[in-house]
């Protein structure tokens, strides 16, 4: 190896000139553990700023100084080195370690401030981009799955408020939305998430303990995370990247959902049900809703329209059609997002640029369509020594186009049919003795064509999202800074549906208002001939504004940093909707209808009034806040911090003294490390951490004054008309929550293993929960929110990388496991009134002391009887009275409580190799200790609605099977308390732990010089491969209970030059 | 030096904070408002599907217009709607709304607009609209409270009026403060004083007629007056109401053949009222009581009007004024000429009543067939009203309440029989079934008296 080097040596030094030959060293940089060629390496010398070429076998050539001159050799993931050259050399070897991500060099970002890790008493975990590069992702969240113990991505409360499904560290706030604040550099984004490419972020920094409410604000409640984007930097060369990423996915396996009966199954039940004379009233509905083709076939064979062998050979030909396949070969196909991106950045003297674009286009399994256009840019400049104004400009636009129909999407008569044949039209929502002798052929057709509805029906929502922001930093009087930041952003957003006039949508809405006169000959059309357009706009306009004094001083080993500043915040939001009809595409000429009047609905021959979709409104939310921040370092061993916050907002109904509250934090930390009579050999790091603070809530959705809203003229009376939207309750509180934390920072064995372990515990009082409510007081609704709760959240956040090997190849390993235990500690309302209310799924809180905050609670079951009814409870006794079961006769001691629903333990494992320019990540993601309740067959669903289960076919059917099956008989008449009893018990509760293969990454990354390229790679990367194990036993993925997700395959590349 | 710093920018802070006072005095959604005008006020009693939809409709499930046969029994979407239709137990058991909550949430609106108002000023220029608001809270209160204890009480005895259980009579929506069950005497009188205060607020008759008017507010006085038996005042009520109006639909003018005959907000309707839907009363299932169909004579229209042929001699409703397959429950003139014509009969004045029934029964009839009625007795005059009543009413919600009150006096008490699937069910004469289970979590909640 050596004598290869020399040999190199030779014949590269032999093709400089002649006379230089003399008056140059070679250098050469190579790997500390097995010397080998480093190249990529940047070689400057520090007193003249010259950066030398450095080729592709990590060799450079310096010219011999004549007084010792430093060199600066840095490279990205290895340690960077300083080394003085005297001239004396005759070459020059500069070994590199790999970089250990030493604390040092970590900075927190807590949007107010840049704190070194080392000197943070928080408790924050910082995402690089390495590691946001890791996963692949069209939005910044999905890549951060696995990669933090700091976040769980969990989907159980992904719908509604908390639409990302992201939970920090339990939950604090309850019956608030429980997201966790997003913040983009400095100030909170209220934009879509979408809308930030993931390209442009430099680093995520998610801050868990108080310090993060102290700081942000009750809107923090929930955790705050902070990414910060890519910026260039003083006095650095151009630095240009260009990447380009294709995801791939195969088609959905829509035959594994459970949500299935087979066609032969469902027309046996049909026919069943037919013969009991459950179809008889739905044949006279004024609604004239469609019944199903079996239906209907049975019934002209009743009626002697057809015989009995025509009615069996149709029977049997839709007894052979399954549905699925239709909808898998029609409407599905194979998923492709492309991702580009190209930035540059760098610096002079004076000023630091970065400006980046992107370009998306994703296509899912149903052809819907994502497109997304990203830019931005970042400036800084000093004007002055001390005066440094830096703006930023970003503009994202997105264009979503709607797809095709789900699986199991398109019903009959409102009910869902395995044997429906998609290829040819059907009578969707009127029976077909209606629609063919109606009006004597003068409506239009009446029939749905399942293969061309949706393309008649296209949706499609522009996104446009303009950010810019100007900020300037000025120091005076050798410890002060000012800083001043403003920030608009600005978000336009527009949904326009399109339904062809050749579309049933439209057909059938012309149809129902259509006028037949049947002596004057031409039909008259209230609602016109022509195409329905909707259009929904929705504009946000935030101002954000901040003043901040900081005050920076340094007396022999102390150094304090004092900060006080104000924010003031507004958010205004405009939405307009409406509709046009009777348009001509031709022409584009609109029609104008009549909204006052009402008309004899064709089908129903009731009033009926058209559509009228016009509407407004607006929002103006604004806040005002002001902050302390207080930092005190000595010695850089011991540290304190502190901060106070108080916010105020125009929130409706909020009296005066519950606009503001204080919210407070305060923290410290040891680095034991440091102390001088530290001396144990293999503890090269440790530090002490601990914070305590105290922040509060308020749910802008309660208020203590009767609040209505106005909505649009009466239907009936086109009066102006409003209705209650938040009853008043004087009684109403703030959620108070104190947060309590201690941490380790460690590094062992000259860091071959470093971490950080985290204990917490959280205390919430007066937090808000539902509470039964007497609905005498006529408020409309039989739970109210209020303030119920206390309870109490122990959890331990772990870390540990451990460096294995670090030889010709590497090995390293890193552990994160997060546990939280959340319990209610009291509660005000008594268990055993409308204890029913407690059963559910572990979306409320669960109103009993000493249970998990989330817990799946069930009604007990007790087996199925030998007639194959499930058996219930009632004041511990068996019990088959349903109705009085899922009334008000169980007790809360009749319950199950099975456990938490939300995972209380979780963790990642990620193992990477490298090997020469080979690296390999492999991730695997573990949740567990929790709960789900899965789906099973209700005869309810099954019925009226047509909703299958693959548990059908393992019903009771006889006596003796209530030994092997849990699974209720099918009766008649249906009895619908049953079917919530069985859907509510526990013997629909199934474990959730399992353990997922997350991705395997391989990637390739090397430089080539002569290009001038710093860095190449190029990866491939597999991601959601497989769950390795689970606890249940139903083969359900517990996080894709319906259709797992098929495999993602990435690949990539990606340029730095 | 330190604290000083941190002083200066604590007060530096609060000055800056109140005088941003102002700045978050603004609305944060522009549709929300703090219900503080006679305009707020009045858009809350004019939110129709709260105020004008949802009246109870739970009496008429367990009346005697109707029957079910096994087929359709078996068929009703919800078990508890096979137990109502047997006057069974557990009838709300996980229903919600359920006609309890929609009762009070009528109740629960007026009281908030009639909280709020007496802090609204009330000018020269106003006075109209403030006192409609005013009067209009009251009426709907009064009309809410009225089919509440048509539903959950039993039919009024003036003897243990004062000790017999009506209904809660809740004057705020303070949910602090507990919901006690009132006395029948109570119940009764709020529903009185709450009209007749209500009367000279209101405009004779309404803009629309979803609002309440004076003509509402007498028909609501005539109702509840017969209701307790005070025939004089129920008469004296129900001809002020005609006052303002008595007109009458011809049903010769009708189309008998169109889906439904009726349109809504016809002439005879007071106020639109709508009740809720019940599996057992949807026209596709349930057929109209044989013993009232064969009660009409050949040339009355109302047979031909009120029901749809289905087939095998089994008939269905479509004589909703309100033009559709919703139960009207609103008063309407031809129920007012009713009640005053029975008042009548009450009261010994057999010709008045019998000029009333006269006056209904010619625009009922096939033109040129109606023959006029004669009476032998105020008795006989009497029993010819309730016949009428009967066959004018049925499907209104008023046969629960008419059954509930003749059932206190021996020549008109009945006894209801289902049979469903060999099984034979009776409903006796004042059973205390007549007043239909509260729901069982309101029980829980409160503690009050179960029916």
């Amino acid at each position: 190896m050596k004598n290869m080097f020399y040999l190199f040596l030779v014949l590269y030094t032999s093709l400089q000139e002649v006379s230089a030959q003399h008056r140059v060293i070679p250098g050469r940089i190579q790997s500390a553990a097995d010397s080998s060629v480093l190249p990529g390496a940047t070689v400057r010398i520090i007193e003249n700023k010259l950066t030398l070429q450095v080729d592709s076998k990590g060799c450079f050539i310096l010219s011999k100084p004549v007084t010792p001159v430093h060199l600066s050799v840095s490279m990205t993931g290895f340690a960077s080195r300083t080394l003085i050259v005297t001239g004396e050399e005759e070459i020059i070897v500069v070994p590199l370690s790999p970089q250990v991500h030493r604390l040092d060099e970590i900075v927190v970002q807590t949007g107010y401030q840049q704190i070194n890790k080392r000197s943070s008493t928080g408790a924050a975990e910082v995402i690089g981009a390495k590691v946001i590069e890791q996963q692949p992702g069209t939005d910044i969240l999905s890549r951060l799955k696995g990669m933090t113990n700091a976040i769980l991505f969990d989907n159980h409360f992904a719908s509604g408020s908390n639409n990302t499904g992201l939970i920090v560290r339990g939950l604090s706030t309850i019956n608030n939305s429980t997201a966790p604040l997003i913040v983009l550099n400095n100030f909170p984004y209220e934009g879509n998430l979408n809308n930030i490419n993931p390209n442009d972020i430099e680093s995520v920094t998610v801050l868990k303990d108080a310090t993060a409410t102290a700081i942000w604000g009750t809107r923090a409640g929930n955790g705050v995370i902070i990414l910060t984007t890519k910026q260039g930097k003083i006095s650095s060369s151009p630095q240009l990247s260009v990447s380009a990423a294709v995801s791939t996915m195969q088609k959905p396996d829509i035959f594994t959902s459970p949500a299935f009966i087979s066609s032969p199954d469902y027309i046996s039940m049909e026919q069943w049900l037919f013969s009991n004379g459950y179809y008889n009233s739905m044949e006279n509905t004024t609604s004239k809703a469609a019944l199903s083709p079996v239906v209907e076939t049975l019934i002209a064979k009743r009626d002697g329209r057809i015989s009995s062998t025509e009615a069996d050979a149709r029977i049997a030909a839709l007894a052979a059609i399954d549905s699925r396949r239709q909808y898998y070969d029609l409407f599905y196909q194979r998923l492709t997002n492309q991702q580009y991106s190209l930035g540059i950045r760098g610096g002079t003297e004076k000023t630091s640029y970065a400006i980046s674009g992107g370009y998306d286009h994703n296509t899912d399994q149903q052809a819907l369509s994502y497109k997304r256009i990203t830019l931005r840019s970042d400036h800084s400049f000093y004007i002055f020594k001390n005066l440094e104004l830096s703006t930023s400009l970003s503009y994202s636009q997105s264009l979503n186009s709607s797809g095709k129909p789900a699986s199991n999407s398109i019903t009959v008569g409102n009910r869902l049919l395995p044997y429906l044949d998609l290829t040819q039209p059907v009578t969707k929502d009127l029976r077909s003795s209606f629609t063919d002798t109606a009006g004597n052929g003068k409506y239009l057709d009446w029939k749905y064509a399942p293969q061309e509805e949706y393309k008649l029906n296209a949706s499609t929502t522009r996104i446009q999202e303009l950010m810019a922001s100007i900020g300037i930093h000025y120091s005076f009087l050798q410890h002060f800074t000012i800083d001043a930041k403003y920030l608009y952003e600005d978000q336009y957003q527009n949904t326009i549906v399109k339904h062809n006039v050749s579309s049933y949508y439209t057909r059938d809405l012309i149809n129902r208002f259509t006028q037949l006169n049947r002596s004057t000959g031409p039909p008259i059309y209230p609602v016109p001939l022509g195409g329905i357009q909707d259009n929904s706009t929705n504009v946000v306009k935030v101002h954000n504004g901040r003043v901040q004094l900081g005050y920076h001083a340094r007396f022999g080993s102390h150094k304090l940093t004092l900060i006080a500043g104000g924010e003031v915040r507004q958010n205004t939001g405009t939405t307009q909707q409406g509709r046009i009809y009777g348009i001509d595409d031709n022409v584009l000429s609109v029609s104008k209808v009549d909204y006052i009047n009402p008309y004899k609905n064709t089908v129903t021959g009731s009033n009926s009034y058209i559509p009228d979709l016009t509407q407004l409104s607006g929002s103006e939310y604004r806040y005002l806040s002001a902050y302390v921040i207080a930092d005190y370092n000595y010695q850089n061993r011991y540290f304190l911090s502190s901060s106070v916050r108080k916010d105020a907002s125009n929130l409706f109904g909020v009296s005066s003294n519950e606009k503001g509250m204080p919210l407070w934090s305060i923290g410290a930390g040891w680095d034991i490390s440091q102390e001088p009579r530290f001396h144990l050999r293999h503890i090269t790091y440790l530090k002490l951490r601990l914070s305590y603070g105290f922040s509060g809530n308020v749910d802008p959705n309660r208020s203590a004054v009767t609040i209505i809203r106005y909505s649009r003229p009466d239907f009936y009376t086109n009066l102006q008309n409003a209705s209650i939207s938040q009853f008043a309750n004087p009684l109403l509180r703030w959620e108070k929550v104190s947060t309590f934390n201690i941490g380790i920072d460690y590094g062992l064995f000259q860091d071959r293993i470093t971490g950080s372990v985290d204990w917490y515990n959280k205390q919430g009082s007066d937090l808000f929960g539902p509470a039964p409510l007497d609905y005498t007081i006529g408020v409309g609704r039989q739970v109210l929110t209020r303030n119920v709760a206390g309870m109490r959240s122990n959890g331990i956040d772990l870390k540990l990388t451990t460096r294995n090997f670090i030889r010709k190849w590497s090995w390293s390993s890193t552990l994160l496991l997060s546990y939280n235990h959340s319990t209610t500690t009291n509660y005000y309302v008594p268990p055993d009134i409308a204890a029913n209310s407690l059963v559910g799924s572990g979306f409320n809180i669960t109103p009993l002391p000493g249970k998990p905050l989330y817990t799946i609670t069930s009604y007990a079951f007790n087996g199925l009887d030998n007639t194959g009814d499930p058996m219930g409870v009632i004041a511990n006794k068996p019990s088959k009275d349903y109705a009085a079961i899922i009334g008000t006769k169980s007790l809360s001691s009749d319950l199950i409580y099975s456990g938490s629903a939300i995972p209380e333990w979780f963790g990642s494992l990620i193992n990477s190799f490298n090997w020469h320019h080979w690296y390999l990540d492999i991730s695997m993601i573990y949740k567990g200790a929790y709960y789900f309740r899965r789906t099973s067959i209700n005869y309810n669903s099954l019925f009226t609605s047509g909703v299958g289960h693959k548990d059908f076919s393992h019903r009771w059917l006889q006596p003796g099977d209530e030994t092997v099956t849990d699974i209720p008989a099918m009766k008649y008449p249906l009895n619908t308390s049953r079917e919530t009893f069985y859907a509510n018990s526990n013997a629909l509760v199934t474990p959730g732990d399992h353990i997922r293969l997350q991705y395997i990454r391989l990637s390739y990354r090397t430089t080539i010089h002569h290009l001038h390229l710093q860095q190449l790679e190029a990866f491939l990367n597999c991601s959601n491969i497989t769950i390795l194990w689970k606890k249940n036993h139903y083969g359900i993925d517990p996080e894709n209970k319906d259709i797992p997700a098929p495999m993602m395959t990435t690949i990539g590349c990606r340029f730095i030059f | 030096m330190l604290s000083k710093t941190i002083g200066l920018i604590l007060i530096a802070t609060n000055i800056a904070l109140a005088a941003c006072n102002k700045y978050l005095d603004s609305k944060p959604d522009a549709s929300l408002a703090v219900p503080s005008s006679v305009k707020d006020l009045q858009a809350m009693l004019d939110f129709t599907s709260t105020m004008n939809f949802g009246y109870a409709t739970i009496g008429e499930v367990f009346a005697d217009d109707y029957f079910l046969n096994d087929t359709a029994y078996d068929a009703l979407p919800r078990d508890v709607e096979r137990r109502a239709y047997v006057w069974g137990k557990d009838i709300y058991a996980g229903l919600f709304p359920n006609d309890w909550s929609r009762g009070y949430d009528q109740v629960g609106v007026a009281n908030t607009v009639l909280n709020a108002l007496p802090s609204v000023e009330h000018t020269t220029a106003n006075a109209l609209l403030w006192n409609n608001v005013k009067g209009s809270a009251l009426c709907y209160r009064a009309i809410a409270f009225y089919h509440l204890i048509q539903t959950f009480a039993l039919a009024y005895d003036p003897v243990k009026a004062g000790s017999t259980p009506g209904i809660p009579i809740r004057m705020t929506t303070n949910f602090n403060e507990p919901t006690l069950r009132a006395s029948q005497a109570a119940s009764f009188g709020q529903i009185l004083q709450d009209l007749k205060a209500a009367v000279p607020l209101l405009p004779l008759t309404p803009i629309h007629a979803m609002r309440p008017s004076r003509q509402a507010a007498y028909s609501y006085l005539a109702r509840t007056y017969l209701c307790m038996g005070q025939y004089a005042e129920a008469g004296r009520y129900a001809d002020s109401a005609l006052q303002i109006s008595n007109e009458l639909l011809d049903y010769n003018t009708l189309n008998a053949n169109a889906a439904y005959p009726f349109f809504q907000y016809n002439k005879e309707v007071i106020m639109q009222l709508i009740g809720n839907s019940w599996g057992e009363l949807s026209n596709a299932r349930c057929y109209a009581d044989t013993n009232l169909l064969n009660s009409y004579e050949v040339n009355d229209l109302r047979k031909k009007i009120f029901f749809k042929h289905r087939f095998s001699n089994r008939y269905y409703y479509c004589n909703s004024y309100d033009g559709d397959d919703d139960i009207f429950v609103g008063p309407a003139t031809d129920e007012l000429y009713l009640i005053r014509a029975e008042c009548s009969a009450r009261n010994a004045n057999t010709q008045a009543a019998l000029n009333d029934l006269d006056t209904l029964l010619i625009n009922r009839y096939t033109k040129g067939t109606y023959v006029k009625r004669v009476a032998s007795s105020p008795a006989d005059a009497l029993a010819q009203v309730l016949r009428e009543r009967r066959k004018e009413l049925p499907f209104r919600t008023l046969r629960f309440s008419d059954l509930k009150r003749l059932n206190t006096a021996i020549a008109f008490k009945q006894t209801l029989t289902r049979k469903i699937k060999g099984n034979e069910y009776t409903l006796l004469p004042n059973d205390k079934r007549y007043a239909i289970p509260i729901p069982d979590d309101i029980i829980q909640l409160t503690g009050m008296q179960q029916n």
